[in-house]
């Protein structure tokens, strides 16, 4: 933790802490800055019975204030929506097929914590997996914290936020509707939207904002008008990096995803009441280099999906309140 | 689950905040202008993908299949707190230890 204030000086002073970086870190502190533990909470709980009332009591405690804060810094970190923004809450999460062709969660004997998924890819990526070891050279040990990460991370809803401005969520309401009409996303924001939240890498890490968008299009029929609203469905296709023939070709990743969409517009509130839009894509060859590009690509086809839907409250004239809550 | 017995004050701190946001500020959209229909709008090529396409039918369903679960990601019913300093005046105000979850451009709340 680099911060150079109150908040830094607390960590790295007080506690004698260094936080990593992208990795994360968990850690258990008292108010007064000593250290209990870190992710075993049994051992930290114990830590925490061993320390004396002064430390434990509610109030013993004094804690002086706030100090100085590097406020630019907390606004890059956590960055305040201008009013109007219209917050989509997003959950991504990669799917597999039950025999039956239905989509499913996946279990982590869809990925490499499966020997004969292992063996699949190793044989299609040798020199990538030869590099990482996982090729069968890694100590057993490591493999197993590898298969132990996929079991906890893989099966959940990894959770993102998209904003729009007010500029761009008015830029989805047609001027003069008519049932049947179709217009085209503005196509910054169709990009955005491939690029930021239709990569999978961002189920692991950060989406590659370099990744090239073949092809792929989202466009809006208005399907029904009423006095009060308007109905519109969103349909779309991406193309990312490269298509499946070259990705078998060259072990290239790539995906291609179909969108499907609806949105309410009120026109008494001037507001969307309604902003639900569902991906379901497929991701082909290894994922990009990064926190565990290897551990989580899949031999073949490997499906995933992305839901998007309105943050309650948002898109009006004011600054919504928890556009970083955590509400499902 | 022992978290919640445990009752700690949560705490997420951005270790390393330079990325964070960075997305919203820099691919922002210009699209100020109300659409246009799509008999004025140009042609786009679309390639169209393997995956199958999704029927009005089949939304609702894997919306929910893809959302959280219910029991799922327990974390996010955690009320965390964005400031090292809040989360110590209410760890000493309540008599309870600090969780602190640190990291660095993919926050664990999200990323904007």
């Amino acid at each position: 933790m680099n911060r150079q204030d109150a908040e830094g000086e607390f960590i790295r002073d007080t506690c004698k802490l260094k936080l990593s970086g992208a990795g994360g870190e968990i850690v258990c502190v008292t108010a007064s800055g000593k250290v209990l533990g870190g992710k075993d909470l049994q051992k930290v709980l114990e830590a925490w019975n061993k320390l004396p009332e002064s430390e434990r009591k509610p109030g013993a405690v004094q804690v002086g204030e706030r100090g100085k804060i590097d406020t630019a810094k907390v606004d890059r970190a956590y960055p305040t929506p201008p009013p109007g923004t219209l917050i989509l809450k997003i959950h991504a999460r990669f799917l597999s097929r039950a025999d039956e062709g239905h989509l499913r969660h996946v279990t982590p004997k869809d990925f490499i914590g499966d020997d004969k998924v292992r063996a699949q890819m190793v044989a299609a990526y040798p020199a990538a997996f030869a590099r990482e070891r996982l090729d069968g050279t890694l100590p057993k040990d490591v493999l197993e914290h590898k298969r132990r990460g996929i079991a906890e991370r893989i099966s959940e809803a990894q959770p993102d936020f998209m904003w729009l401005t007010e500029a761009e969520w008015k830029s989805l309401v047609p001027a003069n509707p008519k049932k049947g009409d179709q217009f085209a996303v503005p196509a910054a924001l169709t990009k955005r939207i491939f690029v930021l939240h239709l990569d999978p890498n961002r189920l692991v890490g950060e989406p590659d904002r370099n990744a090239i968008v073949r092809s792929g299009e989202l466009n809006l029929t208005v399907e029904d008008i009423s006095l009060t609203n308007i109905r519109l469905r969103l349909d779309g296709s991406a193309l990312l990096r490269v298509d499946f023939e070259t990705a078998q070709k060259t072990g290239q990743e790539g995906e291609e995803a179909r969108l499907v969409g609806f949105l309410n517009y009120d026109l008494q509130k001037k507001s969307f009441t309604r902003f639900d839009i569902v991906a379901i894509g497929d991701t082909y060859g290894l994922l990009s280099p990064g926190l565990g590009h290897l551990t989580y690509s899949r031999p073949g086809r490997s499906p995933y999906g992305v839901a998007f839907e309105l943050v309650s409250g948002s898109g009006g004239t004011s600054t919504p309140e928890g556009y970083f809550g955590t509400g499902k | 689950m022992f978290l919640f017995k445990l009752k700690m004050t949560a705490a997420v701190v951005a270790a390393t905040v330079a990325m964070s946001g960075s997305c919203w500020f820099t691919l922002q959209a210009r699209a100020d202008k109300p659409p246009k229909a799509k008999s004025e709008a140009p042609a786009k090529p679309g390639k169209p993908a393997a995956v199958d396409p999704l029927s009005a039918e089949q939304f609702a369903k894997t919306l929910a299949l893809i959302k959280p679960q219910p029991g799922e990601s327990k974390w996010t019913e955690i009320p965390w707190l964005l400031s090292v300093h809040d989360a110590r005046v209410k760890a000493a105000a309540e008599g309870k230890p600090i969780f602190i979850w640190s990291s660095g451009g993919a926050l664990p709340l999200g990323t904007c």
